[in-house]
């Protein structure tokens, strides 16, 4: 079998991709208001130590992913289950990104047409690229990035130029103190910054390891300055209350746009492109459930178009009948994800793993454990 | 699954097919009597009229007798009268060499009295007959096992003339021709290198075509010659007609729209993708060459970017808008009227609104229609007959452009768009990368009509992936991009100055990468020192 390779850029257009990807759809961080920005700031910091994290523990394992990390570090009996979970919640996550593009359309573009419909082609499109591998995947994120990004960058300054923006909607800073802010920039670390641990799928496939942390930290750093900008923009736009009362406050602030009465209400566009960063967002989530269960179970080439095939029927099913409502889709994960969920497998998990390989490697060195 | 297979093998004819040997094709030996071989020959050929037959006997008292076979129509007659007939009839008499004829005609034969270019022995019929079929005189000597094969290939051919499919402005004016000797030269001519390798075989058990493959060695990747090779000695076919035969039985990915083996009839586009590690093949009977391996890129790319000066280059930008005009043209129309209305500037939408009041069809079937009158009128532009061409673009414009709106079918906005795409598509250098975004037009045009802007972003990623999982001959189809390769970009999307190219592309491996000196060197300065 030809082990599949992504390069670096690969992988910093991904990594951005995930990064914004669902991200848009929220004004992060509103619980502090119009400082929500420094939440997110604040957040980006801790996310950045995330990362470190997370590229230390791919340090001692190149070219293994989380399952088989899981597998040499703890042994077969305590991972497997750990390897499940993991799998389930990429799952789950990914079902949670996809209810919200779907939901998202339908709310804005599509009133009459049912969301499986939504759904459906978007599994297809999903469908199609798992069957590519994770190369060809990373390839095309390479091609569609610069429009990507380019796009968001046109659009930040479409709305710059329309005259909308109102700086003081930013002030007063930190009206209440710190604690609002810190507050509420720990849901931010979790979401999207501590789903960095995904990537610990894809850095095996790196053809550069040593690149791995230096590309991560950059891309995420990138990632959270749009954030930060994107949640700037909705601020002074919207002003802090609005903003957060708004079930989608970026695709708001795009319909504000007005260039000469001629560039106007590009939100159509606007909507079609964050799709593109949900795409990718739940593919990643989907392809990595999909490789922890292969790898887990060690299923051959030949039935993993099977095993790819059921998952998203799966997902397909498993949106439809679970998520009943937007109201309750977001209480589930503010409530549940956020707080219980995402900590549980983003940050306590990682850190007992990197604790329990640097105590395995102190005396025995790295080579060792690899074996074992 | 089962199933599938089952309805594939019906389809292709899978379970009995087994390949059925040409008979004359086996290397039976030659008859030693002359009489007993014309039998053979004239009961295979089926007493065809064009199969010449000259019985002549040469030698002291004329005791030798010896058969000449060539096919009428595929020889030179001069050289046959001057050089064989000739040498062989009056030329000999009363020498020395007559007297040694009767020991081993045929080395004597060969040596001192045929004077013919080229010629080789053959033993048998297999041999016999494609000589013959080939254009080749053969010569038999009564009494021996052995024959000539006299190269004498001749006959009416095409002159070569201007390209007909890749014009440009400036630039060489000659295009190959349906003979592969006149096209081997043609390139020579250009590539004027030893390293310039070619070989040939032949493929099609009843065409029995020459297939040649040409390449720079040293600078063309082995691996993908090799692999080349491989791909043309397992074709297994009764006929070659066109290097299309060819390209469909090597290509890497059948179901795809995209092409992944490029062509070109242009002699100088053939030698500068030869330059740049590439492989050409060249097909008996077809003015259109192949090309691997191929990317995206190049299918944008015509010759004239290279002839004109670089500022030139920037033209290749406007392909790309093109294309993407040529590929999104209705899907937009259709999505934005039909879903996002709002995005249009008000004065704008009141006028298309007021253009679509009479027109009774939602915009996609109306785009559907239109799109599909022009691909008929397209179709019926290259099918028909020279001499009625007026009368299809007469109706055509009349029915597509005025009447089409005065009757209220369709609206004036969706005329405009259909042309602007049409014309776009036009403006593609390779003829068959618009084939490919004509039928990815209707595909998005559908999915534009049921989810708009989305379902185009949806299709979009879906051409994208496609895209980048394709390769040709091991290359990634979409390199330089993705692959991103940065020392490429020079001469992608854009072509920078002549002495900025002073690298072979990348992707397709060449080993070889210099091109010219670095380009500090390279760049014209103006002479120093003589200011006025």
């Amino acid at each position: 079998m030809v082990k599949e390779r992504i390069s670096q850029s690969q992988l910093f257009a991904l990594i951005i991709f995930f990064q914004i990807g669902s991200t848009t759809l929220f004004a992060l961080g509103i619980e502090a208001k119009q400082d929500a920005w420094i939440a997110v700031f604040i957040a980006l910091l801790a996310g950045i130590v995330l990362v470190w994290i997370f590229t230390e523990i791919q340090k001692h394992f190149p070219h293994q992913n989380l399952a088989e990390i899981l597998i040499s570090v703890l042994g077969k009996w305590i991972a497997s289950p750990l390897i499940i979970l993991y799998a389930l919640s990429f799952f789950w996550t990914a079902s949670f990104n996809l209810y919200e593009f779907s939901e998202f359309m339908v709310s804005t573009f599509f009133f009459e047409t049912p969301i499986s419909a939504i759904l459906f082609l978007g599994l297809l499109l999903m469908i199609y690229s798992l069957f590519l591998g994770v190369e060809v995947i990373a390839r095309s994120g390479e091609i569609i990035f610069p429009w990507f990004l380019g796009f968001i960058i046109i659009m930040f300054l479409l709305t710059g130029i329309s005259g909308i923006i109102k700086p003081n909607q930013l002030l007063p800073i930190m009206e209440n103190g710190v604690m609002p802010v810190l507050k509420a920039s720990t849901q931010v670390i979790t979401f999207p910054f501590g789903e960095m641990v995904i990537f610990l799928m894809y850095w095996c496939y790196v053809n550069n390891q040593q690149v791995i942390r230096k590309t991560s930290i950059w891309a995420v750093i990138i990632a959270g300055i749009i954030l930060i900008l994107s949640l700037i923009l909705m601020i002074t736009v919207l002003g802090a209350q609005l903003a957060s009362n708004e079930s989608i406050s970026l695709f708001k602030v795009f319909q504000k746009i007005n260039v000469g009465n001629f560039i106007q209400r590009l939100d159509a566009i606007g909507g079609a492109i964050l799709f593109i960063g949900g795409f990718y967002k739940g593919l990643l989530y989907l392809y990595g459930s999909r490789m922890l269960i292969q790898t887990l179970f060690n299923i051959k080439a030949k039935h993993q178009k099977w095993l790819i095939t059921f998952l998203v029927i799966c997902l397909f099913c498993y949106i439809l009948l679970y998520f009943k409502d937007v109201d309750f889709y977001r209480w589930v994960g503010l409530q549940i994800n956020n707080k219980y969920v995402y900590p549980l497998f983003q940050i306590t998990i990682p850190i007992f793993l990197l604790v329990i390989i640097k105590l395995k490697t102190k005396g025995k060195g790295i080579k060792k454990i690899q074996r074992m | 699954m089962g199933l599938f297979t089952k309805i594939r093998k019906k389809l292709t004819g899978a379970s009995s097919a087994s390949a059925q040997n040409q008979n004359y094709l086996k290397p039976d030996p030659l008859h030693p009597t002359l009489q007993e071989n014309i039998q053979k020959i004239k009961e295979t050929l089926g007493n065809s009229t064009d199969l010449m037959i000259r019985k002549i006997q040469i030698g002291k008292n004329r005791k030798y007798r010896i058969g000449i076979f060539y096919i009428d129509g595929l020889v030179d007659n001069k050289t046959i009268q001057k050089d064989i007939m000739k040498s062989l009839l009056t030329e000999i008499l009363g020498t020395e060499v007559e007297e040694k004829i009767s020991r081993d005609p045929l080395p004597l034969l060969k040596e001192s009295i045929l004077s013919v270019g080229s010629l080789k022995d053959i033993g048998d019929y297999g041999t016999f007959f494609s000589s013959l079929l080939s254009g080749e005189t053969v010569l038999l000597v009564d009494g021996c096992e052995q024959g000539l094969a006299l190269s004498t290939v001749g006959g009416e051919q095409r002159a070569i003339t201007e390209p007909v499919t890749q014009t440009v402005v400036r630039g060489p004016q000659n295009a190959f021709t349906e003979n592969i000797h006149t096209n081997v030269s043609l390139v020579r001519r250009i590539i004027k290198d030893p390293n310039l390798w070619m070989e040939t075989r032949t493929i099609g058990r009843v065409t029995q075509t020459k297939v040649s493959v040409m390449y720079l060695k040293g600078i063309a990747d082995e691996k993908v010659v090799e692999e080349v090779r491989q791909r043309l000695d397992h074709i297994d076919i009764d006929g070659i007609l066109e290097s299309g035969y060819i390209e469909e039985l090597i290509q890497d990915n059948t179901y795809s729209p995209f092409p992944t083996v490029y062509n070109s009839e242009r002699p100088d586009v053939i030698a500068s993708e030869l330059l740049e590690g590439r492989i050409a093949i060249l097909v008996d009977g077809t003015p259109f060459v192949l090309v691997v391996p191929a990317i995206f890129v190049q299918f944008f790319q015509s010759a004239e970017d290279y002839y004109q000066r670089a500022d030139f280059g920037l033209i290749r930008i406007l392909r790309y808008v093109a294309l993407a005009l040529a590929l999104l043209g209705p899907s937009f129309y259709v999505a934005i009227t039909t879903f996002h209305q709002e995005m249009l500037p008000t004065t704008l939408l009141i006028s298309l609104a007021a253009q679509r009041e009479g027109v009774p069809f939602p915009a996609f079937i109306e785009a559907l229609i239109m799109e599909t009158t022009f691909e008929l009128l397209r179709e019926a532009g290259v099918r028909m007959p020279r001499p009625v061409g007026q009368a299809v673009s007469i109706v055509g414009a009349l029915v597509i452009g005025q009447a089409a709106v005065e009757a209220g079918l369709v609206s004036a906005a969706m005329v405009i768009v259909v042309s602007v795409t049409a014309i776009a598509n036009f403006t593609f250098p390779s003829f068959n990368i618009g084939i490919s975004i004509r039928l990815l037009r209707f595909g998005l045009m559908f999915i534009a009509a049921s989810f708009g802007l989305f379902g185009i972003t949806v299709g979009l990623i879906a051409i994208v992936l496609h895209l980048c999982s394709l390769k040709s001959f091991g290359v990634p189809y979409l390199s330089p991009m993705a692959p991103f390769i940065l020392s490429d970009q020079k001469d992608a999307i854009i072509r920078l100055p002549r002495w900025a190219l002073f690298t072979r592309s990348k992707t397709t491996h060449p080993r070889n990468l210099v091109r010219q000196q670095p380009p500090q060197k390279a760049k014209p300065k103006p002479p120093k020192g003589e200011g006025s």
